[in-house]
């Protein structure tokens, strides 16, 4: 075989062995890791600084958007910002408009995993659940959080809760809002615009630039991006956890797809001059 | 009459929503308020019931497929069986807390939902190889920005050369939000063009026309 049907071949290499190559080199660092040091990203440290000047039995409403599929990405962030608001000795707030299945993820993927043994329900925390409606519904609630929700999500009556019984959406002192990639510009036109309510979102990579000119116009008080966001602040906290020890393989993978992406355009052009050459011959 | 039903009352329901709540954005008036309150609070159990519709219409469909017997019925069986199984669990007391519910949830759903979101890993991958292809100077541009924006988001590049995330943050915070805010600014302003449509009853497509 010669030099030009290696490099054709090469071209249109059988996606199998990328597979193969992804697994590899993801899976590589989570058993051998390669401690690479983490650099706290400046949206990170705004979204500590933020949650850090909070005065202690502030409420912070948690627009969980969260879902199964989310994990990898937002998990770790999810789980490293709620245990820095338990230690702030912050009250929060649960509430979901956009995914119907967050509360059952947040049981079993977020909830074991953060000390909420030593918080009371009712008077630390409420779960308030899924309310339909999508952004009509988070108007309303931002209107007037009784009227639209009765109840909290195990039917407890809101007026009986100590902290939902006067509870008024200008009490709310931060809105962290964990976001698949759609609804931020729905939370801040019903929340930040009318009630000027400081907000950070916890969300996916690919959504990140999306989002940049919310933060450069300081309508974001802060972002986490996907696992990297979750390890930064878990060095932050002092507590690194599954993001810490899953941000090698980000680092690993990250470079194969530059590598994949230099490689395949330069083989595609390197191919395309050839066959240009064999036809003026 | 048909036509009233059908056209006229459902354009004059919209507008009228429509007018209240944007008078109520930016007029504090405490009629108009409380009648955006309540417009939206009725929102809400509209969506709560279109839920219930939602979940009827699935059963409604599935039956169907399984009674003509069309090629995939079992599947249609197979979704009103996890569904019902699903709901009746996800009802049991404690609700949504019981443990066949959550078992349901840990080993059915959330295994290939996280394996579906992994494998856009996979194929991010190889369409970099494989379909991403440099034919004109934009797509030099394209991809030398996707390159720096991907070492940026590595940890790993910062520690070869610490001017990889420095580049990406600029990427980002010039080109990329400049591209990002012409594009929320025209989006919009088209949504308010479609919004003024919408009112004036010109745009029907919500009413299936």
């Amino acid at each position: 075989m010669g030099a030009r049907e290696v490099l054709r071949t090469l071209e249109r290499l059988d996606s199998r062995y990328l597979f193969v190559l992804v697994f590899i080199v993801t899976a590589f660092p989570l058993v051998f890791p390669l401690g690479i040091p983490v650099k706290i990203s400046a949206p990170v440290q705004k979204s500590y600084d933020a949650i850090e000047a909070l005065a202690p039995n502030s409420v912070v409403l948690i627009g969980d958007e969260f879902s199964a599929p989310s994990w990898t990405e937002l998990g770790p962030s999810y789980i490293a910002v709620l245990k820095h608001l338990i230690r702030k000795n912050i009250r929060l707030v649960f509430v979901s408009f956009f995914s119907a299945e967050a509360p059952a993820a947040f049981d079993t993927m977020i909830k074991p995993r953060v000390d909420f043994a030593k918080l009371k329900y009712g008077v630390d925390f409420v779960e308030l659940g899924f309310v339909a409606g999508g952004e009509a519904a988070l108007a309303s609630f931002a209107s007037d959080i009784q009227r639209t929700l009765k109840v909290d999500r195990y039917g407890a009556s809101l007026s009986e809760l100590g902290l939902t019984k006067d509870l008024r959406i200008t009490h709310f002192s931060l809105v962290v809002e964990l976001d698949p990639g759609a609804h931020l510009s729905e939370y801040l036109r019903q929340l930040q615009a009318p009630y000027g309510l400081r907000h950070i979102s916890i969300t996916y990579g690919v959504t990140a630039p999306a989002y940049t000119p919310y933060l450069l116009a300081g309508q974001l008080s802060g972002m986490l991006v996907a696992i990297r966001g979750g390890a930064e602040y878990e060095l932050l906290i002092k507590e690194p956890g599954v993001a810490v020890s899953g941000v090698d393989g980000v680092s690993t993978s990250h470079v194969l797809f530059a590598i994949c992406l230099v490689a395949g355009s330069f083989l595609s052009l390197v191919n395309r001059l050839l066959s240009k050459e064999g036809k003026g011959k | 009459m048909s036509k009233v039903i059908r056209r006229e009352i459902p354009l004059l329901l919209v507008s009228f929503s429509a007018i209240l709540m944007i008078l109520d954005y930016f007029f504090p008036v405490p009629v108009l308020s409380s009648s955006a309150k309540l417009t939206n609070e009725w929102v809400v159990v509209i969506a709560g019931f279109s839920l219930c519709l939602g979940a009827t219409d699935l059963i409604i469909v599935n039956t169907r497929r399984i009674m003509r017997k069309t090629p995939g019925s079992g599947y249609a069986l197979l979704i009103i069986i996890s569904f019902l199984l699903t709901l009746l669990l996800g009802l049991s007391s404690p609700m949504t807390k019981h443990p066949a519910f959550q078992w349901i949830y840990d080993y059915f759903y959330r295994p290939p939902a996280g394996t579906l979101y992994g494998m856009l890993a996979l194929y991010l991958v190889s369409a970099g190889w494989r379909a991403f292809k440099i034919r004109t100077f934009e797509s030099v541009i394209m991809l030398v920005c996707a390159w720096f924006l991907i070492m940026a988001n590595a940890p790993i590049a910062a520690v070869v050369w610490e001017g990889f995330p420095s580049i990406g943050k600029w990427i980002m915070d010039v080109p990329s939000a400049a591209g990002w805010r012409a594009f929320y600014i025209g989006a919009a302003i088209g949504t308010l063009a479609l919004g003024l449509k919408v009112i004036l009853g010109l745009e029907r497509g919500a009413l299936g026309e």
